[in-house]
C-alpha cells in the first residue's frame, strides 16, 4: 500500500531533502575550504616564514662572513660592530626558527646550525684576536683557510640545507593546497549534482502530489465556496434581520431607559412619601397611645356611670316603695273620706259641712292616688330607662372594652405599620438606588446596543464582502481547476 | 311628652285652697246628688249608694268559720265588733273562683255583717235624674238592683244594700230550715 503524504508533508520532505543537500554541500565545501585553508595557513604561517627566516639566516651569515672578512683584511675595529650586529641577527633568526620548527628533524637541524654558528663565531673571535695581536696577513689568510673557512662551509651547508628543506616544505604545502582545492571542487560538484538530481526527483513528485492534492483541494474549495456563498447569503439575511431587531431593541431600551428614569423619580417620590408616612405613622402611634389612655379613662367613667345608674335604680326602687306607701296612705285616706261621707250622710243635716270636708279629703286622696299612679308610671319609666341605660352602659362598657382591645390592636397595627413603613422606606431607598444603578446599566446597555448595532452593520457589510469574496473565490477555484486540468494534461 | 307637673300641682293647690274659700251652703249640693261607690266584683262593675253603706274597710285578717252557706267567709273584727263576712260575688252568684277581695262594705246598724268585694274603682256623683229606676228582679229572680247608672257608655247596676241583706237573711233562714 503506497504511502500517501499530504502536500505539506511532501513540501516539507522536499524542502528538507533540498535543505539537507544544501547543508551537505555547504558542509563539504566548508570542510574542503577548511582543509585548503589549513594547508594554505600551514604554508603561509609555518613554511613560508621558516623559508624566509632560513633565507634571512643565510643572508646574515653572508653578512657576518663579509664583515669578518673586513676585520680580517683591515684589522679595523669599525668592522666589528656590523659583524656583531650580523651575529646578533643570526642568533635571533636561529631563535625564531627554533620556536617555529615543530619536528625533531627541524629542531636538530636548527641546533646543528646553532652549534656550527657558535663554532664559526668562536673561530672568528680567535682569528680576530690574533689579528689584533699582530698576526700578519699571510698568517691571517692561512688561519682563515684553516680554521674559519671549513667552519664557514659547514655553517653555509647547513643553512642551505635548512633553506632547501623549507623550500621543499613550501612546495609540498602548495601541492597540498592544490590537492585540497581540487578535492573541494570535486566534492562540491558531486554534492551539487546529487542535490540537482534529488531536487528534480522532488519536483516531479511534488508536481504529482500538488496536482493530485491541490486538485482535490480545489474541488473541496469549490464545494466549500458554494457552501460559503450560501452561508454568507444566509448570514447577510440573518444580519439584516438582526440589525432590524437591534434597532427595535434600541428603541425598546430607550423606552426602558425612560421608564427606568421615571421609576427612579417615582421611587424617590415614594421614598419621600414613605418617610412622611413613617412620620405620620409615628404620630398616629402616639395618637393611638393617647386614645388608649382616653379609652381607659372612658372605661373608668363608664364603670362609674354604671355604678351611679345602679344606685339610681336602687333609689328609684326605694322611691317606688315610698310611692306604695303614699298610695296606701291615699287609699286609706280615700276610705276614710268615704267613711266620713257615709258618717256625714248618717248625721243628716248636721253632717253636711262635714260631708263637704270629707268630700274634699276624698278628692284630695283621689288626686294623690292619681298622682301616685302617674308617679309610679314615671318611676317605672325611670326604672325602665335606668335598666335600659344600665344595659346600654354595660353594652357601652363592653364596647369600650372592645374599643380598648381594638385600640390596642390598632396600636399594635400602628407599631407594625411603623416597622413596616421603616422597612418600606429602606426598601424604597434600595429600590431607588437599584433603579439608578439600573438606569446607569440601561444607559450602558443602550451604548452597547448601539455599538452592537454598528458592529452588526459592519458585520453585515463584512458578510456582503464575504459573499463577494466567496464568489471571487468560486471563480478562482474554477480557474485553478481549469489550470490544473490543463497542466495535468 | 308627659303632663306638665308644675301646672298640675299648681292647679291642685288652687283647687284645694278654693275648697276652703267656698261658702258652707255649697255643701247642700252633696245632699242633692247621689254618691256612688263603684267596685269591681268578679270582674264586673257595680255600684252602691254611699248613703246606704255603714262603712268601708280594708279587709283585715278573716277568721274562717264553718258554715253551710258558701258565701260565708268567716268573721273579722270591724271597729271592735265581731262581724260576719260574706262574699259579694258568691252572694250574687257570679263566678268567684279566683275572686280576690280587697275591701269590706259594712252594713249600717242594726245589721252586723260585712260584704267582701273587689277593688274600689271610684267614687262618683250622679244627679237623681241620671239614675234609671230598676224595680224588676235580676235574671236569677232576686230583687237586689236598686237602679242603673251609665258609666263610660255602659250601664252598671246600683246594688241595693238593704235588698242584699234581705236576700242574705232569706238564704240564712233557708239554710237553717234545711238543717
Amino acid at each position: 500500500m503506497a504511502r500517501r503524504w499530504t502536500l505539506a508533508t511532501t513540501l516539507n520532505l522536499s524542502f528538507g531533502a533540498l535543505l539537507g543537500c544544501v547543508v551537505l554541500s555547504i558542509a563539504v565545501g566548508v570542510m574542503a575550504l577548511r582543509s585548503v585553508a589549513v594547508a594554505n595557513d600551514r604554508v603561509l604561517t609555518v613554511h613560508v616564514p621558516n623559508q624566509l627566516d632560513a633565507e634571512r639566516l643565510a643572508k646574515h651569515g653572508e653578512t657576518l662572513v663579509a664583515e669578518a672578512r673586513g676585520v680580517f683584511l683591515t684589522g679595523d675595529s669599525s668592522f666589528e660592530s656590523p659583524m656583531r650586529e650580523a651575529s646578533g641577527e643570526f642568533r635571533k633568526d636561529i631563535e625564531r626558527l627554533r620556536s617555529r620548527v615543530r619536528t625533531e628533524e627541524g629542531r636538530r637541524i636548527v641546533d646543528a646550525i646553532d652549534v656550527a654558528e657558535r663554532d664559526f663565531q668562536g673561530a672568528l673571535e680567535e682569528v680576530i684576536r690574533e689579528r689584533r695581536g699582530g698576526m700578519g696577513m699571510e698568517e691571517t689568510l692561512k688561519a682563515i683557510r684553516t680554521r674559519t673557512l671549513p667552519r664557514r662551509m659547514v655553517l653555509a651547508n647547513q643553512a642551505r640545507g635548512l633553506l632547501e628543506r623549507e623550500e621543499g616544505f613550501v612546495m609540498a604545502g602548495q601541492r597540498e593546497v592544490e590537492s585540497a582545492t581540487r578535492f573541494a571542487l570535486w566534492s562540491f560538484a558531486s554534492v551539487g549534482a546529487f542535490a540537482l538530481l534529488l531536487g528534480g526527483a522532488m519536483a516531479v513528485r511534488l508536481k504529482s502530489s500538488v496536482t493530485r492534492q491541490i486538485g482535490g483541494a480545489v474541488q473541496s474549495m469549490k464545494t466549500s465556496t458554494t457552501e460559503l456563498q450560501t452561508a454568507a447569503t444566509e448570514q447577510a439575511s440573518v444580519l439584516k434581520e438582526q440589525a432590524t431587531a437591534m434597532s427595535e431593541i434600541g428603541t425598546t431600551v430607550t423606552e426602558l431607559l425612560a421608564t427606568s428614569r421615571q421609576i427612579a423619580e417615582s421611587s424617590q417620590r415614594v421614598a419621600t412619601v414613605a418617610s412622611e408616612t413613617a412620620g405620620a405613622a409615628n404620630h398616629g402611634n402616639q395618637t393611638v397611645i393617647r386614645a388608649q389612655e382616653s379609652v381607659t379613662s372612658i372605661r373608668s367613667q363608664v364603670d362609674l356611670i354604671v355604678g351611679h345608674m345602679l344606685d339610681l335604680g336602687k333609689k328609684s326602687q326605694q322611691i317606688g316603695g315610698i310611692l306604695e306607701l303614699i298610695n296606701e296612705l291615699s287609699e286609706q285616706t280615700n276610705i276614710l273620706a268615704i267613711n266620713a261621707t257615709i258618717e256625714a250622710a248618717g248625721a243628716g243635716e248636721s253632717g253636711r259641712r262635714f260631708a263637704v270636708v270629707a268630700d274634699e279629703i276624698r278628692r284630695l286622696a283621689d288626686r294623690v292616688a292619681s298622682f301616685t299612679k302617674d308617679i309610679r308610671v314615671l318611676i317605672e319609666e325611670i326604672r325602665s330607662s335606668v335598666n335600659t341605660t344600665v344595659m346600654a352602659t354595660e353594652g357601652g362598657s363592653k364596647a369600650v372594652d372592645n374599643g380598648a382591645r381594638q385600640v390596642g390592636e390598632v396600636a399594635t397595627a400602628f407599631q407594625d405599620i411603623v416597622r413596616l413603613v421603616g422597612t418600606t422606606t429602606d426598601a424604597t431607598r434600595e429600590i431607588e438606588l437599584s433603579t439608578k444603578q439600573q438606569t446607569t446599566g440601561v444607559e450602558q446597555v443602550k451604548i452597547a446596543i448601539g455599538e452592537v448595532a454598528q458592529g452588526t452593520k459592519e458585520t453585515q457589510a463584512a458578510a456582503t464582502q464575504t459573499l463577494q469574496t466567496a464568489r471571487q473565490l468560486a471563480e478562482t477555484s474554477r480557474d485553478l481547476s481549469e489550470l490544473i486540468e490543463t497542466t495535468g494534461g | 311628652m308627659g303632663p306638665d307637673w308644675n301646672e298640675e300641682v299648681e292647679a291642685w293647690r288652687k283647687a284645694f285652697d278654693r275648697s276652703f274659700a267656698l261658702p258652707a251652703t255649697l255643701g247642700s249640693r252633696a245632699v242633692e246628688k247621689c254618691r256612688l261607690l263603684v267596685v269591681e266584683v268578679a270582674g264586673r262593675r257595680c255600684a252602691f249608694d254611699v248613703a246606704t253603706l255603714g262603712g268601708l274597710l280594708s279587709i283585715p285578717r278573716i277568721v274562717p268559720v264553718p258554715s253551710p252557706l258558701p258565701e260565708f267567709l268567716g268573721i273579722v273584727s270591724a271597729r271592735g265588733v265581731l262581724t260576719p263576712v260574706y262574699s259579694l260575688a258568691a252572694l250574687l252568684g257570679w263566678e268567684h273562683a279566683n275572686e280576690v277581695t280587697h275591701k269590706l262594705i259594712l252594713c249600717p246598724s242594726p245589721e252586723n255583717l260585712a260584704l267582701a268585694t273587689g277593688t274600689v274603682l271610684g267614687y262618683e256623683e250622679r244627679a237623681p235624674e241620671e239614675l234609671m229606676n230598676f224595680q224588676d228582679t235580676d235574671p236569677a229572680g232576686r230583687a237586689i238592683v236598686a237602679a242603673m247608672a251609665m258609666a263610660d257608655g255602659t250601664r252598671i247596676p246600683i246594688l241595693g244594700l238593704g235588698q242584699l241583706v234581705r236576700y242574705l237573711g232569706a238564704r240564712i233562714r233557708a239554710a237553717k230550715e234545711s238543717r
